[in-house]
């Protein structure tokens, strides 16, 4: 074998050694499976009715060694009141715990910290920390905002960690019609859902003529935040002017109805599609005026003629027996 | 009578002046100073020294020493032992100025020193103590004293040997009181925040008493020289502050 081969064998062989050192120091670098510890709010987002309270947890996952720890959560104090904090069972399902908390209702956070006793080892792994009751004011939505978190070990050292808020909105039910269409053959219905629920409702149309006969009834469901457009086939029974109402049934605890019902009023004409007769029958009117005008107005025009009178008039005729004569003077004396 | 008339004229001025000074020093300062005891009578002591107040008001003054160096961890297993240490509390202030007569800070009233032991019996998993508490002295005058520029403080009671040590901590200042309960911090000194690095570590020395592993006096807050409850209620009550 030459020395060119064997410097090349040779130079490929440290090539894949070298090669194969990085892929293994690369493997080895992999950290597979690391997680960080956090403080969170659960649920993170939480639903409220008026005049009624919910609770969220503030909850700890993958913390080691935890000996005390303390949070401050704040909130729009307009629409929420904290009424209790209770400890969670993370710290005391280990040892004999302190607890304690402060409460500003009017600032809107609270303060809560909580240590174990004695010469006694953290407590590693997931869990509660404190359960925060709160009342709801009035509508509205904030956030649950976590902040100066501390924890501590066991040797008093701080645990780094991360947090996340919150999110509060008040719970409502509220559908909506919020537009209307009609034609001689259609009529369309655009119904919205304003609240924060799914909701499943009856929309339903009428006209106005005599009575409300009803002209049809859907059933949908809208997701919240969605709207969506119904049609509902008619036939006007004649024609005329019509009011025709659009109807989403109250869904439960709705207290928005005024939206919930919607009117317009058409003109159905039968010969012409265009629900919009009005200027036909106008043209209508007027060619009946200009007909008649020109009947009328020339009879009035017309001089009217003397009524005949009679008038005998006798005259002398010299003409010897010509009877004739004088039968034609009286009639000339007639015409005149 | 021209003399007369001017010293009338001083009087009255100094009356209309005089109103104007009270109300500009009318504004409450209070301080708080923490430290550690180095010497008893001239010999090496160990111990701790707490102060608090405000100035031409009030004060509160504790210190507990003991002779010596402090005590070695206990054996493996802990045998019976006893603890002795001696104890001194301000029971009336009478002066309480700041930059006073060379002093930093100048304390001076009536004391109570005791003389406190604590005779421990270890058992498997726990201790029982016997404590006796020896009378000093009762009412004596004495002075606290802080000086270079907050570095030493020296303690004189009339019937004991002088006490004094280096300050560790100390904080001065207007309108509000200092709150009481800070004793730790992340770096593990006093931060300035009542936290729960202060909880906690009054908390590990939970149920411990003088002589036993654990046990300071800097967290004895109301010197009943137990950790217990009430040490831990103080510094809840100021959770949340900074000074």
């Amino acid at each position: 074998m030459s020395k060119r081969k064997i410097v090349s064998l040779i130079t490929f062989a440290i090539f894949f050694l070298f090669l194969g050192t990085l892929v293994h120091k690369t493997t080895v670098a992999v950290n597979i499976g690391s997680s960080t510890t956090t403080i969170y709010v659960d649920p993170q987002t939480s639903l409220g009715i008026i005049d009624q309270n919910f609770t969220v947890n503030i909850n700890i996952s993958d913390v080691v060694d935890l000996y005390g720890w303390e949070f401050k959560l704040g909130w729009n104090a307009t629409i929420l009141d904290v009424v209790d904090v209770r400890e969670g069972s993370f710290l005391k399902s280990s040892s004999d715990t302190f607890f304690t908390f402060k409460v500003n209702n009017t600032a809107g956070y609270i303060l809560a910290d909580c240590t174990l006793l004695g010469n006694t080892p953290g407590v590693t792994g997931n869990g509660t920390l404190a359960t925060v009751e709160f009342h709801v004011e009035t509508f509205g939505e904030c956030i649950l905002d976590l902040y100066d978190t501390k924890l501590v070990s066991s040797t008093e050292q701080p645990i780094t960690h991360a947090t996340i808020d919150g999110y509060y909105y008040t719970s409502v039910h509220d559908v909506a019609v919020i537009n209307l269409v009609a034609s001689e053959s259609n009529i369309n219905v655009t119904v919205e859902n304003q609240g924060t629920h799914t909701e499943t409702f009856n929309v339903s149309t009428y006209y106005r003529l005599l009575t409300d006969p009803l002209i049809g009834t859907q059933t949908i469901t809208l997701e919240l935040g969605a709207k969506t457009t119904l049609t509902f086939a008619w036939t006007p029974p004649t024609s005329g002017r019509y009011k025709i109402r659009a109807e989403a049934n109250i869904v439960p605890e709705e207290t928005d109805t005024a939206d919930n019902t919607h009117t317009i009023t058409i003109y159905v004409n039968q010969q012409d599609s265009n629900s919009e007769t009005a200027e036909n029958t106008h043209l209508a009117t007027f060619v009946y005026f200009l007909l008649a005008a020109t009947i009328i107005i020339p009879g009035l025009l017309r001089k009217k003629k003397k009524p005949i009178k009679t008038l005998t008039i006798y005259f002398k005729h010299y003409s010897p027996n010509n009877v004739r004569n004088i039968w034609n003077d009286l009639l000339r004396q007639q015409v005149i | 009578m021209k003399k007369i008339m001017l010293l009338k004229s001083l009087l009255m001025a100094s009356m209309l002046i005089a109103p104007i000074f009270a109300e500009a020093g009318s504004e409450s300062i209070y301080f708080m100073m923490q430290g550690l005891v180095t010497s008893y009578g001239g010999n090496t002591a160990f111990g701790w020294c707490g102060t608090y107040g405000e100035v031409g008001e009030w004060a509160v003054a504790l210190v507990a020493w003991a002779p010596g160096i402090p005590p070695t961890p206990p054996e493996e297993p802990p045998t019976n032992f006893t603890y002795s240490f001696y104890a001194a509390n301000l029971t009336n202030a009478l002066q309480v100025e700041l930059n006073y007569s060379g002093a930093d800070l100048y304390i001076s009233g009536l004391w109570n020193v005791y003389n406190i032991t604590f005779a421990y019996e270890i058992t498997e998993n726990s201790f029982t103590y016997n404590l006796t508490i020896k009378p000093v002295v009762e009412a004596g005058e004495g002075t606290l004293v802080v000086t270079g520029n907050w570095a030493v403080f020296t303690v004189a009671i009339i019937g004991i040997d002088e006490v004094s040590g280096i300050v560790l901590h100390h904080c001065v200042k207007s309108e509000e009181a200092i709150p009481i309960g800070d004793i730790s911090g992340i770096s593990g000194v006093p931060d300035n925040n009542i936290d729960i690095f202060d909880l906690v570590h009054t908390a590990k020395a939970y149920g411990t008493t003088p002589g036993i592993e654990g046990y300071e006096f800097s967290i004895d807050f109301n010197f009943d020289f137990t950790i217990d409850i009430y040490d831990l209620t103080t510094i809840a009550v100021n959770l949340g502050e900074h000074y």
